[in-house]
């Protein structure tokens, strides 16, 4: 039976098994099993049937504006010019002027006839596949604080991210790749705090691919030929083959061997992966490749998408460099809203929209997950004459794709979009239900660290059903 | 193996029973505790009991008040609480101003009706028979100097260790291994006391030293090397979340713990020089508090505080209260973890679950913290609080250094009028177009083209903003030069009488300390000054004077200058010059400039001013940094609401907006009954808390830290959860020898080093690791050595130090980037959002978290980094040709890398692989000897 194309990418891992692998791993801080598989790296069972196999995170650093893109408010627009009609929350930034209306027109798309910003006419085109949640709640006001606490659920300290805990619960699907991969041009708030596996196992953490031309480190030699390095390793296996002779218990030293080899093909696989020159010039243009704007967040999206194909649990892709600047909080305008808040669509329209139809076509739309969305939305009020300020008491997400009923809106903010008002869903629900729709319950989903089990919601998060299909 | 099924069957069965608990309590904290914290505890709480009915305590609930029990668990209907929230009985409805809604009373029937579970002890009933209680079991029992047991084999035992080990050994009819050969026992001390390999003089030493001393003396060679400090401090530096900066954005700024590294020196100081542990504890709580060191560094005491400052606590944030309580749980978490082995910090929202800590516990100890500050104040809202610096230097320095601090506020504060001559004056006249890529946004410059002083004109009908500044429509701004300052000078063309008046503003509010002023009449040699002062950041001043006569000749000069900091002095000016006679034109300094601003021909020009010679001198003498460090000081952060010294209230559920009860400074009750605890009253309490950690009383301190060293030297502790002694922590596998050795350690002084020779002397640490019996397969029992694989700096700095390139000399600074660099891994830079570099990758400590255990895990990308970086490669360049000159090659690289010589078969292995290459066979030879696993697992 011929392979298809995905099995045949998934295949070229094979030749190492999962038990060795789960045994290149010796701690004592072991994860209460889940289920009854072994848990780690090695393909422990979910909790129950995943709609979703894996996920792609657009992260639109900075916070981007939900009143100027997703969520049209007449009121704001009426009474642009005019003091908010209710006391401002107490966890306030800086104090924000009057209210401000969008500049930008929205008009109803797709069957759904869901409002989209004129800012965004490919996504508007790609509208009956998403799943628009304007009902966003999170805690924190600052970059810092807000992206921790969209990744890991914690605002201040040191704990999982979204990625490492599915690593850590589902395994990986192809060893020759990193599980957990972030594709960030230049840095993201805080960094790698971000992506850390914290108290977890430091193979789940997530592996940055900041310069998208050499994706990973250390994959080619500059000194020796393949035909040297092949001689060298089987002397170095050799040369190990003679140490084990009297540590032959030891199993640790049989996995170091064997992590040389796993090595040795993914300098010959992994580059492949990465290598968005292999698509064919349209799906190039699909994702706006070549085109002065749209080029770089296009070859983010794309490498996402092959990364996804060969079986890479999370990838997060994170919008932090334009053709002209690079800014850990892109999306952030306490200013030039009218000038950088169209720039910042106008470089990630396409590649998105050019996501969502490749993923399609490939057939791999149905069971990824892919999400939409920053760290908090922005002020319906002024900052100076053309700013919002952060804003996390009511703001804007999408998704799409597995498991996701497509095409609808879910909540809604105020009149003037300031409060989350109906069916208000919290980061940690959406958490919850983002591990759902993997497979995982997020109560089960624990690590013992320190006396106590940990959770990616810790006391909180509740299964959005409303949005599932 | 069945006692660990056992165990792990027990752990089981106990999970599963607190799974339920754990549902119910998490309904009572997420339904039930608020709902009774928002509306009941003022009234029936600790500040007023109406009807004696307490409604914060479990007890209060089931006593009731006046009318009685106020529930009945398991019977809603019948529990007055029910009938009072009913608002059916007119003469009982609670709250009495505002009625629960129906889904509210919902959850308290519900609540009721499963038997009203409530976690919530009460300090002053239950809890303490549970505390007593648990003050009688290990680890909280006082520290005892058990006797090691007799044994059967009379010869193998050396010393009390050896007994301890060899009784569980003897219980479970195992013996131990055979002492390993000279060579692997060098290699294993030597890699144990400084991370690095013996050199081939080393081994040959050893070995030809035939005196029964020959071991003792190779273990006090090796303690007293310095690389034994830079070895011990990277244990030390993985339990306090060690970092060299917070942020790759914001490396060495203001908000960066940029002056962590001292404390980095001050620990492998303290390790070289022995300080006794007990005072190593007391610095790092209270070392700017205590009189000495012991230490022969100077500000040992300050530095050490430091550890306190270089915390996790995310970094800025607009919620000030927040950030304040989170610095105060990073600063218990380490206090729990490091010191005590517990886990102290989860009593922040809740009593703990599972130790008994209640959360008044937490809040005794978070006074502590509230009243001490690591932060000069909390910062902007829009941004992170700088750090606290605090300067090291005598207190004479910092005295001469006020003194020239207030001579330079006199001669700014009255200026004489000979401070500025004519030739202090110079024009700037090189001009700047589209400053900053503003179209219209233009400058004056100095002929050198530096960027200060200047003068900047928006001659655009627009507001615009360019760094941190903002300039209105049509404005001129000036900018001093960090010597001396600018001015806009008007020249006189005819004898007049004018009035003026000028208006200063800063245009930059963000940052600086404000600026001087002076507006001034000069005519010839003689200078008058109208008006003089300063304005603070973010102000502004109108000036006035006249009427002035004025002859030909003469100028007006207004002068902005720089005050004890420049950078941020960007001002707004504006001067207008009217003649008391309406006949002769008035002069507008902003109207006329923008007119044309490179024009020569106006009235008006912009100079720079070099100011009194005297404040340059005095500004250069004060201008030289004092070496500072980050730490702790007393009081609460200055200017915020925890400023001072005070006790704090407890947050419910862990939230600064939801107080309970106040809470006295104290320790935990667990470990110090309430006829020990201490009055904290005038100071924050840190010393009482030093002292209080490291006395020999405390059961716990000394425990933990023998555990940590006993770990050090077999790669697993007695306890094999460090940082947790608690409950949950694992119970020690030979809790006596733990005893034996805590005592030991209190006797010795706290002395580590005698520590080190006491275990290493040991015949237990000296059996070979070679012995596969599988009886014992996670060698609980140490029937054998643990082989260990290296850390992530003894791999680099063993590949550094067989190709003889090892920099051993301490760095005094702070960590480099660079991974080339010759110095020691323990100076690698760590920075905190960054995780791509070679530290992590071989599972060096993550700096955010407190780590007393590195993982060890054997990935790829390790295997990747090995065989393709630049870094490895270039060490098998090096290896090759250092070996090009002995005598016997192969045998000279297994001494170098191994301690051993090869076997023949070995040798032929390669000299085979080396004679079937064209080239590079020797470098190949060495690559793959630096890879392999001898290098990396320590026998």
């Amino acid at each position: 039976m011929p392979l298809t194309r995905r099995q045949t990418l998934k295949s070229f891992a094979s030749g190492f098994g999962t038990l060795a692998l789960a045994n290149l791993f010796a701690t004592e801080s072991r994860a209460i099993p889940i289920g009854n598989s072994q848990s780690a790296i090695g393909n422990p069972l979910p909790h129950y049937a995943p709609k979703a196999k894996r996920v792609i995170f657009l992260f639109m650093s900075g916070g981007p504006s939900h009143v100027d893109l997703f969520d049209p408010k007449p009121l704001l627009t009426r009474d642009h010019g005019k003091p908010l009609p209710f006391a401002m929350p107490k966890l306030v930034r800086t104090k924000t002027g009057n209210l401000l209306s969008s500049p930008w027109k929205f008009k109803k798309h797709g069957q759904s006839g869901t409002d989209v910003s004129e800012l965004l006419p490919h996504t508007a085109s790609v509208i009956d596949d998403l799943c628009v949640i304007r009902s966003m709640v999170a805690d924190n006001i600052n970059h810092n604080g807000a992206c921790l606490q969209m990744n890991t659920g914690e605002q201040a300290f040191s704990r999982p991210s979204l990625g490492s805990w599915l690593l850590y619960g589902l395994g990986t699907e192809n060893q020759s790749l990193p599980g957990f991969v972030v594709i960030s041009p230049a840095q993201p708030a805080q960094g790698a705090p971000l992506w850390s596996s914290s108290f977890l196992p430091a193979a789940y953490q997530g592996t940055l691919v900041s310069d998208l031309k050499n994706p990973i480190d250390n994959l080619k030699n500059s000194t020796f030929s393949t035909k040297d390095q092949r001689d060298e390793l089987d002397l170095l296996k050799s040369l190990n083959e003679h140490h084990r002779e009297k540590r032959a218990e030891d199993s640790r030293l049989s996995a170091r061997i064997e992590s040389f080899e796993l090595a040795f093909r993914m300098q010959a696989q992994a580059p492949a992966a990465f290598n968005i020159e292999d698509e064919s010039a349209a799906t190039k243009s699909l994702y706006g490749i070549g085109e002065g704007m749209t080029d770089i967040f296009g070859r983010q999206c794309l490498m996402a998408a092959r990364l996804a194909e060969r079986g890479v649990r999370m990838i997060q892709v994170y919008h932090t460099t334009t053709a002209k600047r690079s800014s850990c909080q892109l999306w952030d305008q306490h200013g030039s809203l009218r000038t950088e808040l169209t720039n910042n669509c106008a470089t990630t329209d396409k590649p998105i929209a050019g996501l969502l139809k490749d993923l399609k076509s490939r057939g791999l739309l149905e069971d990824t997950l892919v999400i939409w969305g920053g760290e908090f939305g922005r002020t319906p009020t002024a900052e100076g004459t053309d700013g919002r300020e952060h804003h996390p008491f009511g703001f804007t997400m999408w998704l799409a794709g597995a498991g996701i009923k497509p095409g609808i809106v879910h909540g809604a903010t105020d009149d003037y979009g300031w409060h989350a008002i109906k069916d208000k869903v919290h980061l940690h629900d959406l958490h919850a239900t983002i591990l759902h729709l993997m497979g995982l319950d997020h109560e089960k989903l624990t690590y013992r660290y320190s006396g106590r089990d940990y959770r990616l919601t810790d006391v909180s998060g509740r299964v959005v059903k409303e949005i599932l299909a | 193996m069945r006692q660990i099924a056992i165990s792990i069957l027990l752990l089981t069965v106990l999970i599963t029973s607190t799974a339920r608990a754990d549902e119910q309590t998490d309904f009572f904290e997420s339904h039930i505790r608020p709902l009774l914290a928002d509306h009941c505890y003022k009234c029936h709480g600790p500040e007023k009991t109406k009807g004696e009915l307490r409604l914060d305590t479990r007890a209060g609930l089931l006593k009731g008040g006046k009318t009685g029990p106020a529930i009945l668990p398991g019977k809603p209907d019948k529990s007055l609480l029910i009938e009072a929230v009913r608002y059916k009985n007119a003469d009982l409805q609670m709250p009495p101003k505002e009625q629960l809604t129906e889904s509210q009373v919902a959850d308290l029937v519900t609540w009721i009706k499963a038997g009203a579970p409530d976690p919530r002890t009460d300090s002053s009933l239950a809890a303490v028979d549970e505390i007593a209680a648990a003050r009688k079991r290990w680890p909280f029992t006082p520290v005892t100097a058990p006797a090691p047991p007799e044994c059967k084999n009379k010869s193998w035992p050396v010393g009390a260790i050896d007994q301890f080990i060899l009784a569980k050994l003897e219980e479970k009819s195992l013996a131990p291994s055979a002492a390993a050969d000279k060579r692997t026992l060098i290699r294993r001390a030597t890699y144990d006391l400084t991370g690095l390999p013996p050199t081939i003089a080393d081994v040959e030493g050893f070995l030809t030293d035939a005196s029964p001393t020959a071991y003792a003396k190779v273990i006090d060679r090796l303690l007293a090397s310095p690389a034994y400090g830079q070895r011990y401090a990277r244990y030390w530096l993985d339990l306090v979340r060690y970092t060299d900066s917070f942020d790759a954005r914001g490396t060495g700024g203001p908000m960066d713990c940029a002056e962590a590294w001292r404390y980095r020196d001050y620990v492998v100081n303290a390790f070289n020089q022995d300080l006794p542990y007990d005072q190593f504890v007391r610095q790092q709580i209270a070392g700017d508090l205590l009189p000495s060191s012991g230490l022969s560094t100077q500000h040992s005491g300050l530095i050490a505080t430091a550890v306190y400052a270089i915390g996790n606590w995310g970094g800025g944030d607009a919620d000030k209260e927040k950030l304040l309580t989170d610095i105060v749980d990073d600063q218990i978490d380490l206090t729990g973890r490091a010191f005590l082995g517990l886990t102290l910090a989860c009593a922040r929202c809740h009593d703990h679950k599972v130790d008994p800590i209640p959360t008044t516990d937490y809040y005794g100890l978070a006074g502590i913290f509230f009243s001490s500050h690591i932060l000069p104040d909390v910062g902007p809202k829009t941004n992170g609080p700088n750090m606290l610096k605090i300067p090291l230097a005598s207190p004479e320095e910092l005295a001469r250094r006020d003194k020239l601090k207030a001579q330079l506020a006199e001669i700014e504060k009255a200026p004489q009028p000979t401070e500025f001559t004519r030739q202090s004056f110079t024009p700037m006249r090189e001009p700047a177009r589209d400053v900053h890529n503003i179209p219209g946004l233009l400058a004056l410059k100095p002929a050198t083209k530096q960027d200060t002083p200047s003068a900047t004109f928006n001659t655009t009908g627009k507001a615009v903003a360019f760094v941190t500044i903002k300039m209105p429509p049509r404005s001129v701004a000036v900018h001093p030069s960090p010597t001396g300052g600018v001015a806009a000078v008007f020249d006189v063309a005819a004898a007049t009488t004018v009035n003026l008046t000028a208006h200063l503003a800063d245009a930059d509010p963000n940052c600086g300390d404000g600026i001087a002023y002076r507006l001034i009449h000069r005519s010839g040699e003689s200078a008058k000054i109208l008006a003089a002062g300063a304005i603070d950041n973010g102000k502004k001043a109108d000036l006035t004077a006249g009427p002035i006569n004025l002859a030909q000749g003469d100028r007006i000069e207004l002068l902005i200058l720089p005050r004890a900091e420049y950078s941020c002095d960007t001002t707004l000016i504006d001067l207008k010059i009217t003649s008391t006679d309406a006949a002769q034109p008035a002069h507008d300094l902003v109207d006329e400039t923008l007119a044309d601003p490179f024009a020569t021909s106006t009235p008006w020009h912009f100079d720079q001013v070099t100011a009194d010679p005297r404040i340059a001198t005095l500004r250069a003498q004060l201008a030289t940094a004092l070496p500072a460090t980050h730490g702790l000081q007393e009081g609460g952060v200055p200017g915020s609401p925890q400023a001072g010294v005070h006790d704090v209230k407890v947050h419910i559920r862990g939230r600064y907006d939801r107080l309970g009860e106040l809470v006295p400074r104290h320790f935990p009750t667990l470990l110090t009954p309430a006829d020990r605890q201490p009055t904290i009253t005038k100071s924050s309490g840190r010393v009482e808390l030093a002292n209080w950690v490291a006395s020999p009383a405390n059961p716990l301190t000394a425990r933990v830290m023998a555990n940590r060293l006993w770990q050090w030297h077999f790669g697993e502790g007695i306890v094999r959860t460090p940082n947790n002694f608690g409950k949950l922590g694992t119970p020690p596998t030979h809790p006596e020898l733990l005893d034996y050795l805590a005592s030991e350690f209190i006797k010795s002084n706290w002395s580590i080093k005698s520590m080190h020779r006491r275990i290493m002397l040991s015949r237990t640490y000296q059996q070979s690791s070679l012995n596969p019996q599988s009886a014992d397969p996670d060698n609980l029992l140490l029937c054998r050595m643990n082989r260990r694989r290296l850390d992530a700096e003894a791999i680099r700095d063993t590949m550094l130090a067989v190709t003889n390139e090892l920099d051993p000399t301490p760095l005094n600074g702070p960590g480099l980037k660079d991974l080339n660099n010759p110095r020691r891994t323990l100076y690698l830079m760590t920075i905190r959002s960054d995780r791509t570099g070679y530290r992590m990758l071989f599972d060096a400590a993550d700096p955010t978290a407190i780590i007393d255990r590195r993982i060890d895990s054997t990935v790829a990308p390790q295997a990747l980094f090995l065989m393709n970086h630049p870094f490895t490669t270039a060490r098998a360049k090096k290896l090759a040709a250092q070996s090009a000159t002995a005598p016997d090659r192969i045998t000279w690289l297994y001494e170098t890398l191994f301690s051993r010589s090869p076997t023949a078969e070995e040798s032929q292995l390669g000299q085979n692989y080396v004679t079937q290459r064209a080239n590079n066979g020797w470098e190949q030879y060495c690559h793959a000897l630096l890879c392999s696993n001898e290098l990396f697992y320590l026998d």
